[in-house]
């Protein structure tokens, strides 16, 4: 497939089935601070069921917001680290 | 959305939901996009999710523990400058900027940079003490996503950590940015003060209109960094005491009708190994996105002077704002700070927290041992250096 240039895409049809499974990592809300980054700790302590219900909500917002695709940057040199380790979340 | 493909799939923003998600590649794949450009291509070093832009080194609230040393008199950019490192950050791909200082309100055109930096489709948000902050200045907030106050609790246990009582006035501005239609959060710093008074700095926080908390370690940078620091940080039993004390306060607030989120900073999290319940299950902790020491990975911070730092409380390395992009895999001090993770020392290199912790907090191990070893305020590397005759 030809990758997207970046900007606005459109979807292609039958887009928009992603799966719990697919979802690595999700990190919810904004944060507001300019010292160290924060993260949302108090869903670890909710139900699964509560759980569940967030991760519905952004599978929802997957399958229904339009999709822009920012630019690669021109991030040149190869990582010093193992490759496996890169940028992984 | 805003999708920025990465090695192992893509990041994505979500615009309808505060979210950032990480998709791997069948996930991409299931949206109709594809990454080939990126996916075929060697791993390189990914810029920041989020910079924190220092964009004022002037404030006149003089807290003991600031960790920039920032002053009445600090150095603040023009505007023309602040917009060229936003066009950086665009650049790069970065996601969240979070404005700060120095005191950040205290330039006339904050509001404008906020619209700067969606218009460029960053996320805006910001920190300020509140100090000076009025209802016309809150008006002027209303561009960012959130915004923090520095809310340490009431009267005594906010001057026990700043060295003045300036509770009033922070809580005068949670009220006045609620009422602005800011949606508005506190930064809590725990000291082993402030610790002991969460529960009721929290209930007093979102009484006057905080959507959200978001708890700090102390840590030794800037006006922090001296032998007071040993005084105020946590001590052995409450670090070991972080889990349950998080659990009991998300407790509480999910009772409560209506909403507000619990956060904690990248140096908390050394502090979860000493749950059973959480160090066992770290791939919740991992899946939910609770980032550890992300210092030169995914967050970055760029100085007063364009530089860019590992994090805010890190020193500068060589690297301008303006190469923010390409040149992350070219500065010798970003590969050091990111050099532990990837190769960590025992204790670390066991801990099922490893992944998602990254060795705790490089400040404070380089304030307490000179190198970026296991963070030592870290109930489980205090156990193995006791249980190795290291007190």
């Amino acid at each position: 497939m030809k990758p997207h240039p970046p900007g606005p895409v459109p979807r292609r049809q039958g887009g928009g089935g992603v799966n719990p499974e697919h979802v690595r990592v999700l990190r919810a809300g904004h944060g507001a601070n300019c010292s160290s980054i924060g993260s949302v700790i108090d869903t670890l302590f909710f139900t699964a069921l509560a759980g569940g219900a967030i991760f519905a909500a952004v599978a929802a917002a997957l399958a229904t917001e339009p999709v822009r695709v920012v630019p690669v940057p021109p991030r040149g040199d190869p990582a010093p680290e193992p490759a496996k380790d890169e940028g992984e979340p | 959305m805003i999708v920025r493909f990465e090695s192992w799939g893509a990041w994505v923003k979500l615009e309808t939901m505060p979210a950032l998600v990480a998709l791997d590649r069948d996930g991409v794949r299931a949206l109709g996009l594809d990454g080939a450009g990126t996916w075929e291509l060697p791993a390189t070093i990914s810029p920041p999710v989020e910079v924190h832009l220092a964009v004022t080194a002037r404030c006149a609230a003089g807290c003991e523990g600031c960790y920039l040393d920032a002053r009445p008199d600090g150095v603040e950019p023009p505007k023309a400058t602040l917009l060229a490192r936003l066009d950086a950050l665009r650049d790069a791909g970065v996601f969240t900027v979070a404005f700060g200082g120095g005191e950040p309100t205290t330039r006339a055109d904050i509001g404008e940079l906020a619209e700067e930096a969606k218009s460029r489709g960053i996320t805006p948000v910001l920190t300020t003490s509140g100090l000076g902050l009025s209802s016309e200045k809150a008006e002027r907030l209303r561009a960012f996503a959130q915004v923090n106050v520095s809310y340490d609790g009431e009267g005594e246990d906010y001057a026990a950590v700043r060295g003045f009582d300036g509770a009033r006035a922070a809580e005068s501005a949670i009220g006045m940015l609620a009422l602005a239609g800011v949606r508005v959060g506190v930064n809590v710093v725990l000291t082993r003060t402030t610790f002991e008074r969460i529960g009721a700095t929290l209930r007093r926080a979102r009484s006057l209109g905080a959507l959200e908390a978001q708890l700090l370690r102390y840590k030794p940078a800037g006006r922090a960094a001296t032998l007071d620091y040993l005084a105020r940080r946590l001590t052995p039993e409450q670090a070991a005491s972080v889990g349950p004390t998080l659990r009991a306060v998300s407790a509480e607030h999910a009772r409560a009708p209506g909403e507000f989120r619990i956060r904690i900073d990248c140096a908390m999290v050394p502090f979860l190994s000493a749950d059973p319940e959480i160090a066992a299950a770290p791939e919740r902790l991992a899946r939910l996105g609770v980032f550890g020491c992300e210092a030169a990975q995914a967050l970055a911070a760029v100085r007063v002077d364009g530089t860019v730092a590992p994090c805010s409380f890190a020193g500068p390395t060589e690297l301008d704002a303006s190469r923010l992009g390409a040149g992350m895999g070219q500065d010798p001090e970003i590969a050091r700070w990111r050099a532990y993770a990837s190769s960590p020392a025992e204790p670390c290199a066991s801990c099922s927290l490893r992944s998602v912790c990254k060795g705790g907090c490089k400040v404070v191990s380089s304030f307490l041992s000179e190198t970026h070893g296991p963070d030592p305020e870290c109930p489980r590397v205090r156990a193995f250096g006791a249980s190795h005759g290291r007190a």
